[in-house]
């Protein structure tokens, strides 16, 4: 499960220009060349995920009396 | 102004000549403007414009932390850049007073705010269009440190017409207004997608090459797909979607769902021959819906 905090989408997206680049070297062997595309099936469908979120949240973030964080949704 | 100089007296022709080695303006305007050179030499001692410095900031940011004022259009242009150009964002705004005597703790106080959120990606601050004396407080030394401080890269935006604020030059990178800043920082969803679905298209064709009797439904495939690609009036996010959809469809291993299985030894290699499996050597059996652990008994 990639880390939805860090920067996944580029992550996913480097690796599956890798894997497009072994699948398309000649020397890659049938069971590499399967590996690779379940790999990049998966790598593909984890970038399309973050690709299809739904709306940006614009949150607001307030410290409290007692400095404490306050998240709240905020509507512009 | 004031001029600070050694004067010479030619008694003769009765003139008085003056060389001035330092003047110093005394207007309001000046001494700002001293005040941002002293500010900038200190700055600049201390390393805090050094390239070195600079981090990059993520191709493609999760969380981003705002800091600017509520009032203002700022805000909202900064909100719909965002809503237009990339969805899959979180902006955190932390708000802070912007000009004003009061403002440079206000924003030292929220970048120590955004230094305490954990997981966000970068920071971006600044302010819409203003007078001179207002965007002065983009050239406190206060603030520039608690920029300099941030865990995070940070963007910073002042909208000026033609001057750089000091905080510009401590940040990571800077932009003239914050609407172009979050054009900057985050990337075009068309782009992306389109990427992502001549990846995909590459990765139908790349297995398509090696498998013999699957080749060619894959690569009718990936033909299908790169005419999709050239559908520029549908939502990218419903192509990227469909692509998905179709490659998974195209996966040698959908055959596992009719009863096959894929038998790998543990670097991955698929298991073709009997030698392949002396007695006691584990492997791993791929059925339809994951992984078994095996054994080999015989030979």
């Amino acid at each position: 499960m990639p880390d939805p905090t860090s920067d996944s989408l580029s992550a996913d997206l480097r690796r599956l220009e890798e894997i497009v680049r072994g699948l398309e070297a000649e020397d890659t062997d049938l069971d590499r060349a399967l590996l690779l595309f379940e790999e990049g099936v998966a790598r593909l469908r984890s970038a399309r995920e973050r690709l299809t979120e739904a709306e940006a949240r614009v949150q607001k973030v307030l410290e409290d009396a007692a400095g404490q964080l306050r998240v709240t949704d905020f509507e512009a | 102004m004031y001029a600070l100089g050694g004067p010479t007296v030619f008694e003769k022709r009765g003139e008085l000549s003056l060389s001035v080695v330092v003047m110093l303006p005394t207007s309001g305007i000046g001494q700002a403007q001293l005040a941002k050179e002293r500010v900038r030499a200190a700055l600049e001692k201390d390393g805090l414009f050094d390239p070195d410095r600079k981090r990059r900031f993520p191709a493609h940011p999760r969380r981003i932390a705002v800091v600017t004022s509520l009032d203002g259009a700022a805000l909202h242009d900064m909100i719909t850049v965002t809503r237009r150009r990339w969805r899959s964002v979180r902006l955190y705004l932390v708000p802070a007073q912007v000009q004003g005597a009061e403002a440079p703790a206000a924003l030292v106080r929220a970048l120590g705010v955004v230094n305490r959120l954990t997981k966000v990606d970068l920071c971006v601050i600044g302010r819409g269009g203003g007078s001179r004396e207002d965007l002065g407080t983009f050239d406190d030394e206060r603030v520039c440190r608690a920029v300099a401080a941030l865990r995070v890269p940070c963007m910073s935006a002042v909208g000026h017409e033609t001057d750089v604020s000091l905080t510009d030059l401590v940040a990571d990178g800077f932009a003239p207004t914050p609407s172009a800043a979050m054009e900057r920082l985050l990337p075009d969803l068309e782009e992306t997608v389109r990427h992502a679905e001549s990846l995909a298209s590459r990765l139908a064709h790349g297995l398509g090459r090696r498998t013999g009797l699957l080749a060619a439904r894959l690569l009718r495939s990936g033909d299908r797909m790169q005419m999709a690609m050239s559908h520029r009036l549908q939502d990218p996010r419903a192509r990227l979607d469909q692509y998905a959809g179709q490659l998974e469809a195209l996966s040698p291993l959908k055959v596992l769902g009719r009863g096959y299985s894929v038998a790998r030894l543990p670097d991955g290699t698929v298991v073709k021959r009997t030698a392949q499996l002396p007695a006691g050597t584990g492997f791993t059996l791929r059925v339809s819906d994951g992984d078994v652990d095996a054994r080999s008994l015989s030979p």
